[in-house]
């Protein structure tokens, strides 16, 4: 079982804010590392892009285990939904190498809701 | 939102996850195994061929020197060397020139090989310390070791694949399709992309270096070369068999004198491994027949080198073909390479808000007018080039009296494409005179809810514009892939009016002023998806070509302090 919680229980951050938070887990078997990543992802029209754009990696893990985690939110790019493309913001951590995952989505930008196009 | 993606593994799934990778290990492991196997059979040819480099030397008289048939149709020709020497109070007669096959297709070649080595004279041979009947004259680089390229990239794949079907395999089951972020490329495309991209180029390069850079050198060169009579002593069509069937050569072998002696040569063109095919080999045969007298083209500064046939035909275009490659590897490299720059941060803390300095900055246009018309011409030249030489082969056959019809209908299509590029080189040419717009930004990092400023000032004759329009255009591009081709979709989410006028004493220079919303999307460039803003300047002139020119620029995200 893998959990992801914010400090102050929002998803909504803006640029420059920090993201500070706790992970959990509870594993069935030994696994080799356990890796937090902040990232965007784009869905729609287009050929999905992801970026990873910070990441803290436990290695060798107990099988149940909990880890802080901080992260500074970049200027950009904001969360944003368009007609062919919608750019999203995530907390995700993954056992390696099961690849079991567990994610939290964030919004990121100036306003509590993200930017609408067209 | 707090999504869950827990999953244990169930019986089906491991069934599948153990046939898929039977599946991938019968696959990547064909791959490897034969490409393993190839290397090895490369490689110890190379070094079959390299090991008179540590064979000790002696000293052997040359015989006899000349060149013989081979008998073979891929390659008739051998510089045939006798030679004699001694070893340990043996005599020993020894043939080989150099270790490998020394049969060609030039005669040339196999006679300026044995013409190294004069009757009578002595020289060094290499004989083997095992088997001292084994000599050779030459020591030669094992070029073929580089062979060993092609088969490695089967024995790269196979171990790659093998390996992501092993090791990668728990984290490529069902559970990995569920992280998001571990699709995440970290470069590893790029890196792959930015090699492609090199083997493209080096392979378009040295194709289009071989079949057509040096040719072509070549054949200017003999521009001054000596009209000369010669008589043809052989000609007949080669053919041999291939891995894509049968391959055709004419092979005329011709006599001239040149510098007091006599001469004999298969050169029929510069352009010979464009010269494939049987129609154009039976034609160059049948326009030389055995014992005919003909004319060719003889070097004054080494009478050995002369040509049958030193006009440049159509056909000599196809040479050009591999330029695309070059240019798609080259194209890819410099993305790859573009985007591996541009790596992200390996810090716990997130990247900093990198904005170039304020100030004025002046925009350069997406594309300069000379850029399009330079753009267009190559598009023409390469297309008519090719589409000519399939033209011009069924012109002849409507000249003989036989028509192609299939032939001549299925080229009316290119043949209408290949004049519009005429057409739209044309049109480019004439726009080259049209005023050209020079836009400067007052603060060359806009953001998000900042007032943006531009300025604009025409060069050139600004009063035959008509009608000026300068709009700011926010738009969504998003690249994805549908079968084998990539297709870009656009959207535009925002359009700005900066100027509109027709008043001729406001065009030729002014400025425009606009806020940025605040609640719209900044500039963004991820690989397929992509948010580009846009100044886009029309301007409308009679009777000419309009004025069209647009201008990417950054708008960034609001300062974090605004926030």
């Amino acid at each position: 079982m893998l959990t992801i919680t914010t400090d102050t229980g929002g998803h909504w951050f803006k640029p420059g804010e920090t993201i500070e938070g706790t992970v959990s887990w509870h594993l069935d078997d030994d696994a080799e590392a356990v890796e937090i990543r902040l990232f965007w992802y784009t869905e729609g029209k287009g050929t999905q892009d992801v970026e990873v754009v910070n990441e803290k990696g436990i290695a060798s893990p107990d099988r149940a285990g909990n880890r802080s985690f901080r992260f500074r939110v970049p200027n950009g790019p904001y969360s944003f939904s368009g007609k062919l493309i919608t750019l999203a913001w995530a907390v995700e951590l993954v056992v390696l190498p099961s690849g079991e995952t567990e994610r939290l989505d964030l919004l990121v930008g100036p306003q509590p809701v993200e930017v609408e196009l067209g | 939102m707090n999504t869950s993606f827990n999953t244990s593994p169930s019986a089906p799934s491991g069934c599948r996850s153990l046939s898929g990778k039977g599946v991938g290990t019968l696959f990547f492991g064909l791959f490897f195994l034969m490409g393993s196997l190839f290397v090895f059979f490369i490689l110890g040819e190379a070094l079959r061929q390299a090991a008179p480099w540590w064979w000790p030397k002696t000293s052997c008289t040359i015989i006899s020197s000349g060149v013989e048939s081979t008998g073979e149709d891929e390659d008739p020709y051998r510089p045939a060397v006798r030679y004699q020497y001694q070893l340990d109070g043996r005599d020993f007669e020894g043939t080989l020139v150099a270790r490998g096959d020394n049969a060609t297709s030039s005669y040339d070649r196999a006679r300026d090989q044995a013409a190294r080595y004069v009757v009578g004279s002595s020289t060094t041979c290499r004989v083997s310390p095992t088997h001292p009947a084994l000599a050779v004259l030459e020591r030669r680089i094992p070029w073929i070791a580089f062979a060993v390229l092609f088969p490695l990239i089967f024995v790269v794949i196979g171990g790659i694949g093998l390996w992501a079907v092993w090791r990668g395999s728990a984290s490529s089951d069902d559970a990995d399709s569920q992280s998001i972020s571990q699709k995440a490329s970290k470069g590893r495309g790029h890196k792959i992309a930015l090699v492609v991209g090199l083997i493209f180029g080096v392979v378009g390069g040295t194709l289009f270096l071989f079949l057509f850079a040096l040719p072509a050198v070549h054949q200017l060169r003999s521009m001054g070369w000596t009209e000369t009579p010669c008589t043809i002593v052989g000609s007949e069509v080669r053919s041999w068999s291939t891995d894509d069937g049968t391959s055709y050569r004419p092979d005329v072998l011709y006599e001239y004198q040149a510098g007091g002696r006599s001469w004999r040569s298969n050169r029929t063109t510069f352009f010979s491994a464009l010269s494939s095919g049987y129609d154009n080999a039976r034609d160059v045969v049948g326009s030389h027949p055995d014992g005919s007298k003909s004319t060719c083209w003889v070097d004054p500064g080494n009478p050995g080198r002369s040509v049958l046939d030193r006009d440049f035909h159509p056909m000599h275009l196809l040479g050009l073909l591999p330029l695309i490659f070059l240019i798609a590897g080259a194209a890819l490299s410099r993305w790859a390479w573009g985007q591996m720059r541009t790596g992200r941060p390996s810090e716990m803390e997130g990247p900093k808000d990198e904005a170039p300095g304020e100030g004025p900055l002046v925009l350069k246009p997406q594309v300069s007018p000379i850029g399009k018309v330079l753009g267009a011409l190559f598009f023409c030249l390469f297309w008519n080039g090719i589409v000519s030489v399939f033209v011009v082969q069924a012109w002849k056959g409507w000249e003989r009296g036989h028509p192609d019809w299939f032939l001549t209908l299925f080229l009316v299509p290119f043949v209408l494409v290949g004049l519009a590029t005429i057409g739209a080189v044309g049109y480019l040419v004439l726009s080259l005179a049209n005023p050209r717009p020079r836009l400067t930004l007052d603060n060359a990092t806009p953001r998000l809810g900042d007032e943006f400023r531009m300025s604009w000032r025409f060069t050139g004759r600004a009063t035959r514009i008509r009608q000026l329009s300068i709009l700011l255009e926010g738009r969504e591009e998003a690249t994805y892939q549908r079968g084998t081709d990539t297709h870009t979709d656009r959207e535009v989410f925002a359009t700005h009016t900066l100027v509109d006028t027709g008043n001729d004493w406001e065009i030729p220079r002014g400025a425009a002023t606009t806020v940025i919303p605040h609640d719209t999307m900044h500039s963004f460039e991820g690989n397929s998806n992509k948010i580009v803003w846009e100044i886009k300047v029309a301007g409308v002139i009679d009777r000419w070509p309009d004025v069209s020119q647009d201008f990417t620029i950054t708008i960034r995200p609001m300062r974090v302090e605004d926030l």
